[in-house]
Parts: structure tokens; sequence; C-alpha cells
């Protein structure tokens, strides 16, 4: 799976390497290493006092609410598309970033295509693992779908409107 | 009305070219069906049963002469040389060719265009008031703000992919609703505080379909500048809590009835006091920017012209007579009147149009109407500025094009989804009945005797043509695997709403319109006066003398 | 489960105009109803499966749907839905001006 990466202020590109192991409920915690696990698990005792970054995975259900308390053992949330068609990520990303001013990686997976990427980079995300098999350079291009955007949203604080003079 | 400036136009182009990208992956093979269909929906590109349907936007219904014309070359050069008009104000084309799609959105951006976000789990056309802008009853034109959500919705990131469709409408008229706001997803109606300053009311929840219900009122009055980071909370708290399992149950609609409207309310204007004082804040420089475009037009100064239209009315010239009071609406300005086209003209389907019609009527738009048309809810066309002394001329060039039907909110004046000759959703066709209603009811005599009787037909549950608010309305649905109609009475959009309610058990295509016929001779019998329309004579009698007659034999 | 139910006709839409496709006998697809291969109903199902993965730049959508065959070879479709898309709109497309 190609994890794309765009972050602020650089230019989207294939990113190399990915040190996060994505856990399952069913399998232990390794002992080092960085580690994503649900939302559910993130209050095991597994996860403290071991070396390596946690993440944590949500899934378009979760309580963006009950992820809040525990922001900050989180250096990675891994956000969930069920489907492309399920939106209820772009919300999440956006009030990590902008309400609770979330300052560590926020990455798309699940069935991420290279049509939802533009919007994705807008609503706060900076990685997206991109579905198998899709053309990695037609995504990257993706990003620069649009050169003009109307209203405000994570990359832009301010409505067309505020930002320049019509 | 709105002129793009360079950021509009690249936002369009570069989508048509997003587009172009789009369809080349889907004809390669490098996407799916599955995976292309939200995209060509979000497109307003849908696959029906006969073939592409194409749906343009026509952003709260106004054309200029330019776009119109524009339109009609576009159903000549990739279509079959017509178009039909929408209940919401935009128009569709029903033979497009999957590859030719991105040639035609560069023409239409061209002129000021698109087909975006026509269809999809998104932000819909906004929709208003055909007289917006000059109707004497108007508190104040909506179309500034209908301008500014329009801006706000279009590739909204957040909100792309909602758990269903969102539609918004907005009248500026609060005492006489011509925009249908308490059926649509967002209503806005702007309205006076106690302080005497406009703002905006809003409602939300409101819809036809499969759970017809009436919008509730969520807020009283906002201030303009607060009306998007408000409307942003609504679309947040609905993106993240609607239904995602069940299609049917996914409209904003059915959340705001399972939370409550309280705790819906709550939860909104939770996440709103977060917002509200950011940078969503509309500022006086952006309404003011947009409201310019909407400055009244060189009108001439002239007499007022009440008597002269009264005398047109009384015109011996029966037809001319007949079509001044049906089909032309007193203006705000003196001297002005607003004239409807109305697209009711058997055999041709409701609300289709030909290349050469919309050509004529761009050309009557320049000559007589400062160069606007614009698209109502019925699927007709008004020419918003037509100096009153001048109508007789117009209406011999519109009769010439059999475009002078004097018919508008009468009973030929049908509301038609196209039905399932066309739409893959449809039960049953509607067309067909439609015209033969028109057929039956032909004469002039017998719809003028009748008076004011709106017939809304939806091929299907789905309700595009808005049967639940029709004083009669009829719905097509699968007997299995045939189809049938069931009738509902005594729906209405406007201040008064209500939805209309089944009568009885299905009825057969060929005995439809016999049917009708019996009801409306009921009414003619029973009505206290010419005076008491059809829908007021339901709403006195109840559903029985009616039922009675639809179901008699003869 | 009677005959009626027994046969179907495989159909999907042309992706270059959206029109209706039917399978045909020789394996290609068409535009007429009546030149459609009618098959048993497991057939027809696994073949639409197989084709709705291979010929997505051909067609898109393909499923099956119930038809009786006349003595004279008629292919009746029997649904309103499924006669209409296989004869087109019953109302005029265009004004003839």
């Amino acid at each position: 799976m190609p994890l794309l990466e765009y972050r602020k202020g650089g230019a989207p590109l294939l990113s190399a390497a990915d040190s996060w192991i994505f856990v399952a409920d069913d399998q232990p915690v390794p002992a080092s290493g960085d580690v994503v696990v649900s939302l559910a698990r993130l209050s095991d005792a597994a996860l403290s006092g071991r070396s390596g970054k946690v993440g944590v995975r949500l899934e378009s259900t979760d309580e963006l609410d009950a992820l809040i308390p525990q922001l900050a053992k989180v250096s990675l949330v891994a956000v969930n598309f069920p489907k492309f068609g399920d939106g209820r990520g772009y919300s999440k990303a956006r009030l990590l970033r902008e309400r609770h001013a979330f300052a560590g990686e926020i990455r798309a997976i699940g069935e991420v295509l290279s049509d939802q990427l533009f919007f994705m980079m807008r609503c706060g995300f900076d990685t997206f693992a991109l579905l198998d098999g899709k053309d990695v350079q037609a995504a990257l291009a993706a990003f620069k779908d649009f050169s003009v955007t109307y209203q405000a949203a994570t990359d832009e604080a301010r409505p067309l409107y505020r930002r320049v003079q019509r | 009305m709105y002129k793009y400036d360079e950021y509009d136009r690249k936002i369009v182009m570069e989508r048509a070219e997003q587009f172009a990208r789009q369809v080349e992956r889907r004809v390669s093979g490098d996407i799916t069906e599955l995976q292309f269909k939200p995209l060509r929906l979000q497109n307003g590109l849908y696959m029906q049963l006969q073939a592409y349907m194409l749906r343009v936007a026509i952003p709260y219904g106004l054309l200029s002469s330019a776009q119109l014309r524009m339109l009609a070359h576009i159903s000549r050069k990739y279509d079959k040389g017509y178009g039909h008009f929408t209940t919401r104000q935009n128009i569709q084309y029903n033979w497009p060719k999957l590859p030719e799609v991105p040639d035609l959105l560069r023409d239409l951006a061209s002129v000021e265009m698109h087909a975006i976000q026509t269809s999809g789990n998104c932000i819909r056309n906004i929709t208003s008031d055909q007289f917006a802008g000059i109707a004497r009853d108007e508190l104040e034109d909506p179309r500034p703000i209908a301008e500014i959500m329009r801006q706000w919705s279009t590739f909204h990131p957040e909100f792309a992919y909602l758990p269903r469709k969102f539609k918004i409408a907005i009248t500026g008229t609060p005492d006489h609703d011509r925009a249908a706001v308490r059926v649509h997803d967002i209503g806005v109606r702007l309205v006076k505080n106690d302080k005497g300053v406009v703002g905006c009311q809003i409602l939300v929840g409101g819809g036809l379909g499969r759970t017809p219900v009436i919008a509730k009122t969520i807020r009283e009055w906002l201030p303009k500048e607060d009306l998007l980071s408000y409307l942003e909370s609504i679309l947040r708290v609905y993106n993240q809590y609607g239904d995602r399992k069940d299609k049917f149950k996914a409209r904003i609609k059915i959340l705001v009835n399972t939370l409550g409207v309280e705790e819906f309310t709550r939860r909104v204007e939770e996440e709103w006091a977060h917002i509200k004082d950011g940078a969503m804040k509309l500022t006086q420089a952006e309404i003011d920017r947009v409201s310019k475009f909407f400055e009244p037009p060189a009108y001439k100064a002239l007499e007022a012209s009440d008597n002269l239209l009264a005398s047109y009315r009384m015109s011996k010239d029966r037809n001319f007579g007949r079509w001044v009071t049906h089909n032309v609406e007193q203006h705000k300005v003196p001297g002005y009147s607003a004239v409807t086209i109305s697209l009711k003209v058997h055999p041709t389907p409701p609300g289709d149009c030909s290349d050469t019609q919309m050509d004529a009527i761009a050309q009557m738009s320049d000559d007589y109407s400062f160069g606007e048309v614009v698209v109502t809810h019925a699927q007709n066309l008004v020419l918003p500025h037509v100096e009153t002394a001048r109508l007789p001329e117009l209406y011999e060039r519109l009769a010439k094009l059999d475009l002078a039907a004097a018919n508008i909110d009468l009973i030929s004046d049908i509301i038609s989804c196209p039905g399932l000759d066309y739409c893959d959703l449809a039960n049953a066709r509607s067309i067909p009945i439609a015209l033969d209603l028109q057929e039956r009811f032909e004469s002039l005599d017998y719809q003028h005797d009748i008076g004011e009787l709106n017939i809304k037909m939806s091929g299907c549950i789905n309700a595009c043509g808005h049967h639940h608010v029709g004083h009669i309305g009829l719905l097509g649905i699968n007997k299995r695997g045939e189809e049938a109609y069931q009738v509902l009475l005594g729906g209405s959009p406007s201040d008064d709403a209500s939805l209309g309610k089944i009568i009885g058990p299905a009825i057969a295509p060929e005995k439809v319109v016999d049917a009708v016929q019996r009801m409306v001779d009921k009414y003619l019998k029973i009505r206290t006066s010419e005076d008491e329309r059809f829908l007021d004579c339901y709403r006195r009698v109840g559903v029985e003398p009616f039922k009675e007659a639809a179901y008699a034999t003869a | 489960m009677s005959d009626a139910n027994d046969i179907v006709v495989l159909t999907a839409r042309f992706l270059v105009d959206g029109t209706p496709a039917y399978l045909k006998a020789d394996g290609t697809w068409g535009p007429k109803l009546q030149e459609a291969k009618v098959m048993a109903a497991e057939l027809g199902e696994a073949e639409a499966a197989e084709r709705g993965k291979k010929e997505q730049p051909i067609v898109a959508d393909p499923y099956t749907f119930p038809v009786k065959v006349g003595s004279d070879g008629f292919i009746d479709a029997l649904t309103a839905r499924e006669r209409i898309r296989s004869t087109g709109p019953t109302v005029r497309v265009r004004r003839p001006d």
C-alpha cells in the first residue's frame, strides 16, 4: 500500500519507510516499535513503559470525544474510511487539528483513492495510505487538482473573502 | 446577476479538467464503475434507464441569455436537441455520451456554468424563489445570500461524502414562500428581528420522499454574518451523526426526528459556539460585493401599470387576456411585469424545452428582460422584467413558438418528473399520464373555471415531482411488475405547508385520468363559490367526497 | 418455480453512452433485447458477475432479469421497467421543430 505524504510547507511525495505497526485487537502489543492500536485498547497497560511511539486507529463509528482525554499519548491518529463514501473521517480530522490542536500525524487509511486526496488534505490529513494498485503519480498530482478554494478549512483558516480582495 | 471573477472561473475550469482525468481512468479501467460512480455523481452525471443523464446546475434558477444560448447549443451538440427543466431549478440532458462530457463541461465553464454537486451525497443546488428581486411582497432579495451559500458549499472538503444528499433553499418573502423552504434539509427565511434588522431564520429537517416531513425552526434569527458558521455547524453534526447504514434513514430529517429537535439543536449550538466568532464570519465587504451583482437593472422610469394590466386581462383577444391573467405577475417596479412562459404544452413532456425554443427565449430575454431568465420549481421559465406596455408584442412572439399557453397554476400546469420513460429509480411512468391529463383538460374554459389546481406527479417515492405537496398528488408505484398510481390530496408547499394524504388503493394507468376528472367535477359541484380553490374545498369537506368520486365506476 | 422464472437475459449499460446492452449468443453485447441470449438463471447470474469484473471498459453493472419467450420467439421482458428499457421512452423524445 503506497503511503503518500503531504505535510504543511512541503510537497506531495511517496513516503519512503513507515515504522508504524498496526496491531489488531487480538494480537499482543510488541515490546518495542511504533504501534497503532484501536481506541478501545489505548488505555491498555501494555502500552505504558515500553519504547516506541503509540498511535490510535479511529473507526468511523468511534466518538472523537472518547479519544480526546488520551490525545497526549498518541503521535499518530489513523482515521479509517471503511468505504470512501463514509465521510465521517473528514470531520474527525478537522476537529482533531482545529479544535483540539493535535500536532501529530493524521493518516487516512481504508478505501483511499486519489479522488479524495485533495479534500482530505484540506481537512488536516498529512499522510494517506493509497489503495493498492492505484496510480501513484496520478494520486500525487491529485493533491493539486484545485488552485483556488472558496471556504475555510484546516489548510486555510480564512475563507476566500478574507484572503483576497475580489 | 453574479459574474465570475478569476477565482470562480478557475474553480469550474479545474473541476472540468479533474473530471476529464477521472473519465479517462474509468474508460481505461484504472477505476471501476463502483469507484467512479460517486465521482460522476458529484459532477451531475447519472446512469439512467435509457442513457446517461447530466444535470446542470442553475444556481437559484437564474440564467443569462448567453447561458441559455449555451444550453441550447449543448442540447444540439451533445444531446437530442432539447433539455428538461427540473423542480430544483436545474436543467437535465437525457442523452450525453461519457467521453464527450468533459468537453460539455468545458463549454459550460465558458459561460460560468457547471454540473458540480448536482448529484451525490453532498450539498446540492441552492434554490430560491422565481420572483426573487422583483416580487412586491418580498422583504429582501435572497439571491446574494444564495450566491454566498453556493460558494461556501462548492467543494466543501468536509462535506463531500455526507450520509445522503443535502438540499438548501432560501426565501426572501417570509409571508409568501415560493421556494418551498419547509420541505428542504435546511430552509432559510429572511426575516426581521424586533429591531427591524433583516437576518436569517433557520429551519432544518424538511423533506419529501419516503418519509415526508415539514422542517422545524431551530434558530429564530441570526445575523447574516453568522449564517455560514451556523450552516457549517449543522452540516458537521449531520456528517458525524447521520445514519450511514440505512439509505432510507440517512437524510437529516431522520436525525432530527431520532435525536429530537431539542437535542439536535443543542448539538448544533454547541458546535457553533466554537466557531461563530472565527474567520467564517461573513464580512460586510463580501455581502456588499455579492449584493452589487444583484442590483436592479436599468429600469425605465414608467408609470404604474396596474390599470393597464387590468385592461389587458379584459382584452377582446380572449387568449391574450387569459395569458395576462394567469401568466403575468405584478412587479415591484412601476410599469413592469414578470412573465411566466409555460413549458406545459401538450404533447411536449412537462418542463421540456427544445433548442429552438431556448434560443428564442434567450433572444426574447435580451429584447424584453435585460437578458435574464429564471427557472421555476414548477418547471417553467420566467422573464422577470418586462415592460407592461410591451406585453402584447411579447405575447405574439411567444404564441408563434407555442410558448403562450395561458395555464400557469391551472390544472394543465402539471409538475411531472421524467418517470419510468427515463429514470432508473422510477416505478411507473409519469409523462404519459401528465400528457393525458393535459389532453382531458385541454379546454381553457374548463381550466379557467376550475381555477388554481396544482397536480404534481412523481414516478416513485423519491418525490422529484413533489407529489406530497400537490393539491392533487400522483405517485407511481410498482404493482407486481406493472405500473399503478396512488392519489394524494391536500398537499401544499407554501406557508400553509401540508402533506397530501393517500386517499385509497392504487389506480391502474388507464383509470387515472377519469378518476382525476371525477374528483375535479365533484369539486366544481360542491365548492361554495368560484373563489373557493380546490385545495380550500378539500380542506373544508375532507377526503370522503373526493374519494368516493375517484373510485366511482363510470 | 414456474418455467418463466427460470430463464433470464443478461443486461448492462454500454459505458460510452449508457444505453441498454444485452448479451448475445456470440458473447458480444448488443442494443436489442430481441437478440439477447436467453439462459438459465444461475448461469446468467454467474456470467453477470464474471463480466462485471472483466468488462469494465465496455459495460457497467451487468445484471440478469427474468423473461418469457413466446412461441414466435418473442422475448417478453415481464416488467414495465425492462419493457420500457428495451423499447426506449414511450413518449416523443423531442419536438419536431
